[in-house]
């Protein structure tokens, strides 16, 4: 723990949430009120334009069209005059502006322009509004995305594992969307539509009051009325989250049991209860769509009722002379804009109930007993190398209330090599998960030194412990990525990153993380904490990954995935140079140890027998996909090569013979057989529409007699046929001239717009498509060497070790890309990928809990020889079945099921057989 | 397909009563390996990757114990050697060199295990021919100590 460094100094970062804030509206305050509150200023500054956009169309027509601003027989009045109206004891009305003297169509265009003007302003402010409110909700979305993703990480291991992953997906994806969606309309919403409303209102009631009454009555109806009828439509809602949450999960979980949903035969089960949960939610759709619809329905007679009585009403009063026919039209046009924002504040309010329970379910799912409790690193000093882990009175409990650990005392002496036996699943497992702090809910005491595992924090655990389970938790991403990951925890130089002056965008995007309490450092940026993984520059990484893996019992593994790598000679000229150039050498070295037999070299003028026929007819590989074997024949101009040299039946005979052998083979073993999927060259797929060719041959007694199409089928099984391979003797002198003859014809005579289909052997040159292997061996390992892939292998290393070449193909190797959750490597490399992961912050206390468990006993030996080497002046802690595997251990803490039984140095463990009473030191209580 | 192999296998004792078919998937599961006079096939103390099934040719066996090697006996077409290091993961037992050109089938320990693991009749024959084996140790044992 030595090297345990200070936390680095994290500028301009948030903390992390501990929590989520229980209610919608002060989280959204808290986190945008600066700019609620700036957009609210706009909305206010918008108001007296949008009153004015009101009044205008009235005096157009009072005014330039009925002409009664001319009434008083003035041909000229006054536009645009603009008085300050202060009160006689101010000094009275002030003209600020004396306007223009304008004739009546004067007026009439003055006014229709101002019109014009206003709707583009108003327009305007209504663009920026929307804006703001769109960016405002995205922004708060990102801020609420990433703290449901950061308390997700901060649960408790033993939650985390109850958590469904497309559950926890769904919420942070989906279900916050809504929420997200309605925090830029939270305030800004209601305050701009109550205004508007306002508005519309005031401006009737000032042309008429009666009319203003009628406005308002039903205004209050519908404000009243239709939340109320929607409260059911909001219940319905909240279950279809909840059901729909449901059913996201149902399916992640199905997906991957899928395999054992085949093999059980359970698929109609399943297929039936998913049935169940989709007709639930139609159920709840369809009852949500009456109530929706039935509220819409009283929502729209509510409008439009209002202007029958202004119609009937207004129209009454404006035939009386109450009221003028402008004043009129005003109060219907100004009615025109009142419906809507008394309408958007209902679905406001609705949206409000809705999100904020939603928000409300999400909140509970991350109740605080879930969330870990961080402790201050600044006040745990970092345990010292030979400070003992001390067990007091431990106990553990699982989540049924089972005693799964029994009270146990126990002193475990670090530096040092402990081994904990006993069955699966015994306390041995307990201890362990408890140690690598996969289990934080336990009684008693467990500390190192001053420290105690309860509180020690994220920060300072990671450097002092880590822990290599049975399930290795891979994620998507090169092998480097998943063995780094511990050690990306050096936080960038965010002040060394100041963005270069100009540099917009860069400086647009730290002040958009920045406003949604993101981190402003990027994965691209310089994460990797060399002094945690003991290197000193970025250069040692890939080879210090490839140390580790091989500790973890993967080194062969990784010159195969080095070797079967790619290189792009465009991108990599330098290194596909070196790697061509290395070919020479390794034939030497071959010819020096008497290898060049093992050999077949890719000569363009023979027929290579351990390189597949496609190989030898084309003598390159196939890019496109009507090149590659299954399609080869079917191509016209390769059909027309095969027959002019009379291959085309002895092609189709040896696919006949192999598609015969693999039907008679796996006759009685189900498609997806492992030893099916392994051996046979035909797919599963594929598997019927060969049984009927060979049927139909066998019936008919001739090949010739096939379509061409199931022809080409056979050819293209016969294409994959490498005679010591499949040793069918189907390869005569005879024959491989006449496929030499027509590699030639193939070459020479190919279309242009083949040309790009495929990659030509060509000794001299890189080839793209080819691994780094083969372009290194440029030939074909023959069959039937004893050991010849081996001492292949080993020349080859030898030679990119000699000539430095060792560099680039381990960075291939470790680009390998391991698929979602690893599916692309084995359980033991998986396993490996896992132990390594484990090492490479060089921890102080390291636990391997059953990850061994995939491996044979010889292999799992061979790691744990390697892992106590690498730990020699470390504490490591082995899970075993039996004593006798655990050779060589300090310390021996035996369990039998939830029990320790007996704790033992290795010293006294000499000793045992004689004294069996005295090897315990401390037995559980 | 694989006649040759078919024939070899079928005249070992453990894969006599085992259908054509299965002995085919042996072989299709397995590599055809030639060693030269005096080459090794598996050395005594190596890590079990693979059993093998002599196909052609004559082989000895030696077996060291604190000291030289000791030849034990000599195995000819038809034999199996190599499957108790592979289904015990344990080293190979003793060291197995070609007495003249040997033609054997190579089976890694992986696809063999597989092949006993998915093929009942396979794992019958490997059991009565370790069955078969124990019994005749136990004879000589019998007849050592009588």
């Amino acid at each position: 723990m030595s090297r345990a460094t200070p936390a680095q100094p994290f500028r301009f970062q948030s903390k992390e949430a501990t929590r989520l804030e229980p209610n919608l509206f002060r989280y959204v305050w808290r986190h945008s009120r600066r700019d609620q509150l700036l957009v609210l200023a706009v909305v206010l500054i918008s108001l007296p334009f949008y009153f004015a956009s009101f009044d205008l169309p009235k005096r157009i027509i009072n005014d330039a069209l009925q002409g009664k601003a001319f009434q008083s027989g003035a041909s000229v009045i006054r536009f645009l005059e603009l008085t300050l109206p202060l009160p006689g004891f101010l000094g009275g009305p002030v003209q600020l502006f004396s306007g223009f003297l304008v004739t009546q169509m004067q007026l009439l265009f003055g006014l229709s322009f101002l019109f014009l003007g206003l709707v583009i302003i108003n327009g305007a402010f209504k663009f920026y509004i929307n804006l703001s409110k769109g960016i405002l909700g995205e922004r708060l979305l990102r801020r609420m995305r990433y703290e449901l993703f950061a308390l997700y990480l901060r649960f408790k291991p033993e939650d985390i594992r109850t958590v469904r992953p497309s559950e926890a997906a769904s919420i942070i994806k989906d279900e916050v969307e809504p929420i997200g969606g309605f925090t830029g309309d939270a305030f800004i919403q209601p305050a701009f539509l109550v205004m508007q409303a306002l508005t519309a209102m005031l401006f009737i009631m000032v042309q008429s009051i009666w009319l203003g009454l009628v406005a308002l009555a039903i205004v209050v109806v519908q404000g009243v009325v239709i939340p109320q009828l929607r409260k059911e439509q909001l219940r319905l809602a909240r279950l279809r989250q909840i059901e729909s949450r449901k059913l996201a999960g149902r399916i992640g979980e199905v997906i991957e049991i899928a395999p054992a949903v085949h093999v059980g035969g359970s698929a109609q089960f399943v297929r039936a209860d998913l049935g169940e949960r989709l007709g639930t939610l139609l159920k709840i759709r369809t009852d949500l769509f009456k109530r929706k619809f039935a509220v819409k329905y009283l929502n729209n007679f509510l409008a439009q009722i209002t202007p029958f009585f202004f119609y009937s009403i207004g129209g009454y009063l404006a035939l009386t002379g109450a009221m003028n026919i402008g004043q009129l039209v005003a109060v219907i046009a100004a009615y025109r804009d009142l419906p809507p924002p008394i309408k958007e504040l209902i679905d406001w309010d609705q949206e409000r109930n809705d999100v904020t329970v939603k928000y409300q379910q999400i909140v509970a799912q991350f109740p605080a007993q879930l969330i870990a409790e961080d402790g201050d690193d600044r006040s745990v000093p970092p345990p010292l190398p030979d400070q003992s882990i001390q067990i007091d009175a431990l106990k553990v409990v699982d989540r049924r209330g089972t005693v799964v650990l029994e009270p146990m005392s126990a002193v475990l002496a670090r530096p040092g090599h402990i081994a904990l036996i006993g069955s699966n699943g015994s306390g041995r497992d307990v201890l362990a998960r408890v140690l690598g702090r996969q289990v934080s809910v336990f009684s008693g005491k467990l500390t190192v030194g001053p420290v105690s595992w309860r509180n020690l924090p994220d920060s300072l655990s990671s450097r002092f412990l880590s822990y290599a389970g049975p399930d290795p938790l891979l994620f998507s991403g090169t092998l480097r990525d998943n063995i780094s990951a511990p050690v990306m925890r050096r936080m960038p130089d965010l002040l060394a990153q100041k963005p270069e002056a100009g540099d917009f965008a860069e400086v647009r995007r730290q002040m958009e993380a920045l406003r949604s309490g993101n981190p402003l450092a990027l994965p691209s940026d310089d994460w990797f904490d060399l002094k945690a993984a003991g290197l000193n520059s970025l250069a040692e990484r890939d080879a210090k990954i490839t140390a580790l893996l091989a500790i973890a019992g993967m080194s062969k593994d990784i010159a195969r995935f080095g070797l079967g790598g790619r290189l792009d000679p465009d991108r990599e000229p330098v290194a596909t140079a070196r790697i061509q150039a290395a070919r020479e050498t390794i034939r030497a070295n071959l010819a020096a140890r008497g290898l060049q037999h093992v050999v077949a070299p890719l000569d363009p003028k023979a027929f290579n027998r351990n390189a597949t026929l496609s190989e030898n007819l084309l003598f390159g590989l196939a890019i496109s996909e009507q090149f590659q074997d299954e399609h080869l024949a079917a191509n016209a101009y390769v059909r027309s090569i095969l027959e002019a040299e009379a291959l085309l039946y002895p092609l189709a005979e040896i696919g006949l013979q192999m598609a015969q052998a693999v039907i008679e083979i796996f006759a009685d073993l189900p498609p997806g057989h492992p030893l099916f999927e392994r051996f046979s060259f035909i797919s599963s797929e594929d598997m019927p529409k060969f049984v009927r060719i060979v049927e139909n041959v066998e019936a008919r007694g001739s090949l010739n007699k096939l379509s061409v199409e199931a022809q080409s089928q056979l050819i293209g099984l016969a294409f994959s046929y490498v005679e010591p391979r499949h040793r069918m003797s189907a390869i005569s002198p005879h024959f491989e001239r006449r496929v030499l003859r027509a590699r030639q014809s193939l070459r020479r005579y190919l279309p242009q717009a083949y040309t790009a289909d495929i990659e030509f052997f060509d000794p001299k040159r890189y080839l793209k498509n080819m691994p780094i292997r083969d372009n290194l061996l440029f030939g074909r390992v023959s069959y039937g060497v004893a050991r010849g892939e081996e001492m292949v292998d080993e020349v080859m290393n030898d030679v990119l070790r000699e000539l430095g070449l060792e560099d680039i193909v381990r960075c291939v190797a470790l680009d390998f890309d391991v698929g979602p959750g690893g599916k692309l490597l084995s359980n033991q490399q998986r396993a490996s990928v896992a132990l390594a992961r484990a090492l490479i912050a060089r921890p102080e206390l390291l636990v391997v809990d059953g990850a061994l468990s995939v491996f044979g006993a010889a292999d799992a030996a061979e790691i744990v020889a390697r892992l106590r080497q690498t730990m020699a002046s470390q504490t490591l802690v082995v899970t075993f079945l039996h004593e006798e595997d655990a050779a060589g251990f300090d310390q021996f803490v035996m369990f039998e099921g939830a029990r320790m039984v007996s704790l033992r140095k290795a010293a006294v463990a000499e000793a045992t057989e004689a004294a069996p009473a005295l090897q315990v030191e401390t037995v559980g209580s | 397909m694989f006649a040759n192999e078919v024939a070899s296998l079928q005249r070992l004792a453990m894969f006599r009563d085992v259908d054509v078919p299965k002995l085919k998937l042996i072989a299709l599961a397995g590599q055809r390996l030639h060693f030269g006079r005096g080459e090794t096939i598996l050395r005594q103390g190596d890590r079990a990757r693979a059993v093998f099934v002599m196909m052609e040719g004559e082989a000895e066996i030696m077996r060291s114990v604190d000291g030289p090697p000791v030849r034990l006996t000599t195995v000819g077409a038809g034999a199996l050697v190599g499957e108790m290091g592979v289904i015990l993961d344990q080293p190979y037992s003793s060291t197995i060199v070609a007495l003249g050109p040997v033609t054997a089938l190579q089976i890694d320990a992986t696809t063999f295990l597989e092949l006993i693991n998915q093929v009942p009749q396979l794992s019958m024959a490997l059991i009565r021919e370790l069955s078969r084996r124990l019994l005749t140790t136990s004879e000589l044992y019998a007849k050592a100590v009588s």
